[in-house]
């Protein structure tokens, strides 16, 4: 089923490509209406899985990968929607297309979650972190493309994307909105999440909640993502960096929160993986 | 749009149907306005080739009491490129309409003469005419975007009167997203057909841009867009280094795109220096030619123009990238 939503990622990331190379609304506006079609499929799927266990689809990497795919897409078209800027969907919908890949393959079959999961703390939790890292996602796109415009317009070859992108103002205020964010999702997360383990582990001898630390790489990841966007923010702040240096911290950020999801989601940890 | 100096090949998109419209403009007009063109190239009907690449330039003429020259006919200028005369294609003197963004500093030093600065930019903004479009920017910390182009003077002074001071200068980014909204307007019909400005008031250094004065100069060369600036002293900052550096980039951003540098030592004389502005936007000459040097190397080409008239100051912009190979 997950093939439906797949497929209308695609075909957006293919409009979104064709709307930034050759500046065309109408492939644009298709790419938009395709990005919301596949976000709606997307929902539905979720919605159907929902119904069948009685819970968020949120149990394991995979399916925790879906939600944050169609969080990430309904994420991006909220800002594209707000700051009338499509140019940044070819960043971004090929990410999600390649991501919705992992669920499609794998044929993810929704599970019942096991007792320990039923506490509606992990709910609050896994939906706060997932928003976190949809934003996060965001705020890496922007900054990245806040990185190429910047250095198009250093190296004094302007016209590619100084034509196609917003200007470095609108990319530096979007990254702080998507950072300021994904933070507060992820300092929400991240506080639910120990309140849950230190009741779960009162409660149940499962292995994997025992095994709950900061030295679980997991968490310590999450950790060390919300270390450094806490530095974002407080730079910004406090000492005044914007532009170019926020915009790699974004991406820093956002590369932290990817191994997270991907190799140590997979293969490294010891407690997430229920 | 008008392009001030922009070389560009018909053809290939948005710029090249601006181009054409510009070419055609002045085909149409020239019957009509017989005083205004010169006979020979108004009886030329152009033909459009692929490949062929127009370089036009808005051109203003000052007598030495700095009075405004607009009787001279195409004959009476000398066009240079690279110091090789150029024989012009296109010639007028009509009052084309104008696009210009009205940049105001609301940086927190401005507090003071913010009122005064407001009921200045109010007047400029009711002398624009109907077919005339404008914007409101102001800018401190950050750019913003008070009013998009609209020929609603009401809209213009709303915007003006919403200006409020506080926060540092960014003068760069002020300017970069000007003309990066300047770039966005494009002339569908001969009627749409803009001179393009900016017009910047401000009365201090940049302070907190993203970007640079050099990347900004480059972005201005490369634009359609004259910028007209403003520099107000004040009696605690004149001659300090921060004020020196904010003249220098107000007066080379102006002599770089053809426009002008004004640094008056009273707010008072804003009003003034806002109407000659405007008299300088209706007093120009547009000339256009091919050039002679057929290279798409994307190099800078250095343009001047002379008046064959004793005594005339010709001024425009400095010259022009031309187009790269594809």
């Amino acid at each position: 089923m997950n093939i439906a939503p797949l497929l209308l990622y695609a075909a957006a990331a293919v409009g979104y490509a064709w709307h930034f190379g050759k500046r065309s609304s109408r492939a644009g506006r298709a790419a938009t209406t395709m990005l919301a079609a596949a976000a709606l499929v997307h929902t539905f799927i979720i919605g159907m899985q929902t119904t069948e266990v009685g819970h968020l689809p949120v149990v394991g990497t995979t399916g925790a990968l879906s939600i944050f795919v169609w969080l990430s897409s309904i994420a991006y078209l909220y800002t594209e929607t707000t700051s009338n800027e499509r140019s940044m969907g070819v960043f971004i919908v090929p990410l999600l297309a390649l991501l919705q890949i992992i669920p499609t393959v794998s044929r993810y079959q929704v599970v019942a979650r096991p007792p320990v999961l039923e506490s509606p703390w992990f709910a609050l939790h896994v939906s706060s972190l997932l928003f976190a890292y949809a934003s996060f996602a965001l705020a890496c796109v922007i900054g990245i493309t806040y990185v190429l415009l910047f250095k198009e317009l250093k190296a004094k070859h302007i016209g590619f994307f100084y034509d196609r992108l917003p200007s470095l103002q609108v990319l530096d205020v979007m990254n702080a909105r998507a950072v300021t964010i994904g933070w507060t999702c992820l300092s929400v997360g991240l506080v639910v999440g120990g309140v849950w383990a230190t009741q779960a582990q009162a409660e149940f001898s499962d292995p994997r909640v025992q095994a709950m630390s900061v030295l679980d790489p997991t968490i310590f990841v999450a950790l060390l993502c919300w270390i450094v966007y806490s530095f974002e923010l407080y730079a910004r702040r406090a000492i005044g960096w914007t532009g170019w240096r926020t915009a790699w911290l974004s991406a820093i950020g956002f590369a932290i929160v990817l191994l997270n999801f991907l190799p140590i989601g997979y293969f490294l940890t010891r407690t997430h993986n229920f | 749009m008008i392009p001030a100096i922009s070389p560009r090949r018909t053809g290939s998109g948005p710029a090249t149907l601006a181009c054409l419209v510009f070419l055609a403009a002045g085909v149409v007009a020239g019957p009509v306005r017989a005083g205004a063109q010169t006979p020979a190239p108004q009886r030329q009907v152009p033909s459009f080739r692929s490949g062929v690449d127009i370089v036009s330039v808005n051109v203003t003429v000052t007598d030495p009491a700095g009075r405004y020259i607009t009787d001279l006919d195409l004959d009476e200028f000398a066009v240079f490129e690279d110091g090789v005369q150029q024989e012009p294609s296109f010639f007028t003197r009509s009052q084309l309409p104008i696009a210009l963004a009205l940049l105001i500093d609301t940086s927190a030093s401005m507090e003071r003469r913010m009122q005064t600065a407001q009921e200045a930019a109010i007047g400029f903004a009711h002398r624009l005419r109907p077919q005339d479009l404008a914007s409101v920017i102001d800018f401190d910390s950050r750019v913003n975007i008070l009013e998009g182009f609209t020929n609603e003077s009401d809209r213009l002074e709303r915007a003006i009167r919403r200006t409020a001071a506080g926060g540092s200068t960014s003068l760069h980014n002020a300017i970069y997203i000007s003309l990066k909204e300047l770039s966005k307007i494009r002339a569908r019909t001969p009627d749409e057909i803009r001179r393009q400005s900016i017009v910047v008031l401000s009365d201090g250094e940049d302070t907190s841009s993203l970007v640079g004065f050099n990347e900004v100069l480059e972005l201005a060369k490369r634009s359609e867009t004259a910028i007209y600036a403003i520099g107000l002293r004040t009696r605690e900052h004149r001659g300090s280094r921060g004020f020196q550096e904010a003249e220098f980039v107000l007066r080379q951003l102006s002599r770089e795109t053809g426009g002008r540098a004004f640094f008056p030592d009273s707010i008072d004389e804003l009003t003034g220096i806002y109407g000659q502005i405007a008299d300088e936007l209706s007093s120009q000459y547009t000339i256009g030619y091919t050039s002679k040097n057929p290279l798409h190397d994307g190099q800078w080409r250095r343009v001047i123009v002379q008046t064959a008239r004793d005594n005339l100051t010709a001024r425009t912009k400095q010259g022009y990238y031309a187009p790269a190979s594809q």
